[in-house]
């Protein structure tokens, strides 16, 4: 017979013994910002200290090809499972369905915004409309997860978006990833996670066959975070398949498993 | 006993011009067939007929007595558009109603008390055969009155046991509610034209009744009715009847529209977008506001404009979700003009909103908040005026072998469930790598060596490939003929800018192409 959680009469604020109800919050907790959202990768949710946080701008920056779209897939994945409804505003119509759904994300709670690649006005009101389409959904409320793809901008965001993309983000609750190659909102972002590196895995099942691609190894760190564990560092594997375990890396003998496949 | 309701426009065609613009409220304003000037007034609105200007005079004559007379020239268009709001105001008050006449439209009031006098305990028996209470009936009358005002008419109502009754009580104005048994009493002192027998068939009956020395209805209630229909025929025994406050034409209830229209025709030609706008926007509040007191939302729009060439445009603008957000709504339709400008100068405009129901939603405590529908299809629409219906929405991959191919449906999910879906769990440090798309697919330069690529130049690259895996050949779609169908050799190159690339070459051109960047 399952356990069923007890709570004494006679101390009914023993918070020890009121039962967990997610989404249910008490009192204090309500105005509390520590809420996370994990990715359901340990050494990940270790270095943020539990995962994204809610009601305040997140930052992933890297070149392109690092790895930011797999870990980005990776914390939409669990906003949806946990029913979720998340969106993704997308500057250079980048997302990918496919293997978004591949990653395990159920695309029925993803609102794809997809910006305009030109408008008559220029490319200063075509930055206008994106963040104004950012601004849009986060007022909306309700959303888990808003992912803000900049694609391969280089320049910050104004003072001023920034500190009201942070201030709506506030008030919805709403955890807000911003994915770019550099930082984009300076001060107004509580947590910046930086991915330095990432290095290519090519294997070969045996002599003759074909070259295969595996995945990437990724290496982070987190850059910036306003409730404690900056510098704390990750470690993931992002894989094409990641049913299949791939060999892990020798560095005696990298020729073996992981080569040029030329 | 049923109770009637009947909501009454007292001038139609003043009353629709007004609708349509609100700036003429107060002021002096008459309407003509024609705009010349010898053309004769058919309605003034009664700031006009106190300074002295009647329906029948010309125009001329009327501008003689007040110079700065507006006269319009009447719009039939506005005045269905103007009862058709009528229709909305008495339909969001009692789900029966009949359309009489283009002014007035007929409530079933039969089970209303208790909505707009909660705190009044009802009679179950009074309850039970539909009759309300006095104090009831003022309230819902008052609440008639409101609810047309929000869709820019001011209207009388009246309240009876019959069709007739209810209608004769809303011709004195304002609100009137005839109390059960006292029919007789109320119709015995109003005059005989009250039932505008000048516009019947038979003007003569007016002349007879009137040589009769019969002045008002209760006169003619006193009538035998068998002499009276063996001189005047059938339609002096009606009269009669009508007088006597007996029951005639039954209540026929209609069925409810589900497309909700407003047309407006100018005495001038537009040709420019921004005063269409201003043109526009007014209609659409008015489409809106009927909407709202239907509690629908709107959906796609038609659109029609009449042109000065004589010719009709014709367009459809799809919203992707529902709303009752008219800066959203007008931003669809600007763009889709903007897109395709009408051939010539709009002289008539007509908007026809397809209603949808709002999608209703419970929040659970157990499960996550998610956006509340009727915000959520706001945004919707606001995004779709922002960035183009066709980036909006729910993108999925189509059911084919080109990577690039995906579908946008409309985003609407479902309430989460209960208990989340499981994923499965972590397996370490392990994710699945995914693509960002390039679309479309960049063009690039490939120098091969003895086959295999060996340094790659495009728009955006020029790196040296470090790592190949592939390729791996996708064909397809030979239903399409030769030269179209599919056929191409995948290859995943790392290059020496440090990312990794799938890029595939075109097997029918030779080209190659990069569409996606492993990240």
């Amino acid at each position: 017979m399952a356990a069923t959680p007890q709570v004494r009469a006679e101390s009914p604020l023993d918070s020890a013994q009121v039962p967990e109800i997610p989404y249910v919050f008490r009192g204090r907790e309500l105005t509390r910002k520590t809420h996370r959202l994990s990715s359901g990768l340990p050494s990940v949710d270790d270095a943020l200290g539990g995962g994204l946080v809610r009601g305040r701008i997140n930052e992933i920056v890297g070149r392109a090809g690092v790895g930011k779209t797999s870990l980005a897939a990776a914390f939409l994945a669990r906003a949806t499972a946990d029913g979720e409804v998340a969106a993704w505003i997308d500057s250079a119509a980048a997302f990918d369905p496919s293997s978004m759904r591949a990653a395990g994300v159920d695309l029925a709670r993803v609102l794809w915004v997809g910006c305009p690649g030109s408008h008559p006005g220029g490319a200063r009101q075509l930055e206008k409309n994106f963040l104004k389409a950012a601004e849009l959904v986060l007022e909306t409320g309700g959303f888990g997860l808003i992912v803000v793809d900049f694609g391969d901008r280089t320049l910050p965001l104004m003072t001023s978006a920034a500190l009201r993309m942070a201030r709506r983000a506030e008030r919805t609750s709403t955890a807000m990833l911003i994915l770019a190659a550099h930082r984009m909102c300076a001060t107004f972002a509580a947590l910046t996670l930086n991915l330095i590196h990432s290095e290519a895995r090519f294997s070969r099942p045996s002599r003759l066959a074909p070259a295969l691609f595996d995945g990437c190894a990724i290496d982070a760190r987190v850059a910036r975070n306003k409730l404690g564990g900056a510098g704390r560092a990750a470690t993931w594997q992002a894989q094409i398949d990641p049913g299949i375990v791939a060999p892990a890396p020798s560095p005696a003998s990298p020729q073996t498993k992981y080569f040029d496949a030329r | 006993m049923s109770r009637i309701a009947c909501i009454l426009i007292p001038d139609l065609p003043i009353a629709a011009m007004l609708r349509s613009y609100p700036e003429l409220r107060e002021r002096p304003l008459a309407l003509s067939a024609n705009p010349a000037p010898h053309a004769e007034l058919i309605a003034v609105s009664p700031e006009a007929a106190a300074a002295g200007v009647r329906v029948g005079m010309t125009a001329a004559q009327a501008r003689a007595i007040v110079p700065e007379l507006p006269i319009a020239r009447r719009s039939p268009p506005a005045e269905r558009s103007a009862f058709e709001a009528l229709l909305d105001a008495a339909e969001s008050v009692s789900p029966l109603v009949e359309a009489g006449a283009p002014d007035r439209a007929w409530l079933d009031l039969g089970g209303l008390a208790r909505l707009f006098n909660p705190a009044q305990p009802v009679d179950p028996d009074q309850a039970l055969d539909g009759s309300a209470s006095g104090g009831a009936e003022t309230a819902l009358a008052a609440e008639l009155i409101g609810r047309a005002r929000r869709v820019g008419l001011e209207v009388a109502v009246g309240i009876g046991a019959s069709k007739e009754v209810a209608y004769l009580a809303a011709r004195c104005g304002g609100m009137r509610v005839i109390a059960p048994g006292m029919e007789r009493d109320f119709l015995a002192w109003l005059p005989l034209e009250v039932l505008d027998l000048e516009r019947a068939p038979g003007r003569d009956l007016e002349q007879t009744l009137a040589r009769w020395g019969i002045r008002r209805l209760g006169d003619l209630a006193r009538l035998d009715p068998r002499a009276v229909a063996s001189r005047l025929g059938a339609a002096g025994l009606e009269l009669v009847r009508l007088a006597r406050g007996e029951r005639l034409a039954p209540f026929v209830p209609r069925r409810q529209d589900e497309t909700f229209s407003e047309k407006l025709e100018l005495e001038y030609g537009v040709e420019h977008l921004e005063p269409l706008g201003f043109l526009i926007r007014p209609m659409l509040e008015r489409t809106v506001d009927r909407l709202g007191l239907r509690g629908l939302v709107a959906g796609d729009i038609s659109l029609e404009f009449g042109l000065a060439d004589r010719s009709r445009d014709q367009r459809r603008v799809a919203i992707a979700a529902a709303t009752l957000d008219v800066r959203a709504l007008l931003t669809l339709i600007m763009l889709n003009i903007e897109t395709a400008p009408p051939a010539a100068a709009v002289e008539a405009i007509a908007i026809s909103v397809e209603a949808r129901a709002p999608r209703p939603a419970q929040s659970d405590l157990f499960t996550p908040p998610t956006p509340v529908p009727g915000r959520l299809e706001t945004t919707l629409a606001r995004l779709a005026a922002l960035c183009g219906p066709d980036r909006v929405g729910m993108l999925g991959p189509q059911d084919s072998w080109r990577p690039e191919a995906v579908h946008l449906q409309a985003f609407a999910p479902a309430p989460p469930a209960a208990v989340a879906a499981q994923l499965p769990p972590p397996a370490g440090n392990l994710t699945r790598l995914t693509i960002r798309a390039i679309r479309p697919a960049e063009e690039i330069e490939v120098l091969c060596d003895r086959g295999t690529p060996e340094f790659v130049r495009g728009q955006r690259l020029a790196a040296r490939v470090v790592s190949i895996a592939g390729p791996w050949r996708r064909e397809g779609e030979w239903w399409h003929g030769a030269e179209r169908a599919l056929a191409r050799d995948y290859y995943d190159l790392a290059l020496g800018d440090g990312a990794v690339y799938r890029a595939f070459c075109d097997r029918h051109s030779g080209r190659w192409f990069v569409d996606g960047i492993y990240d």
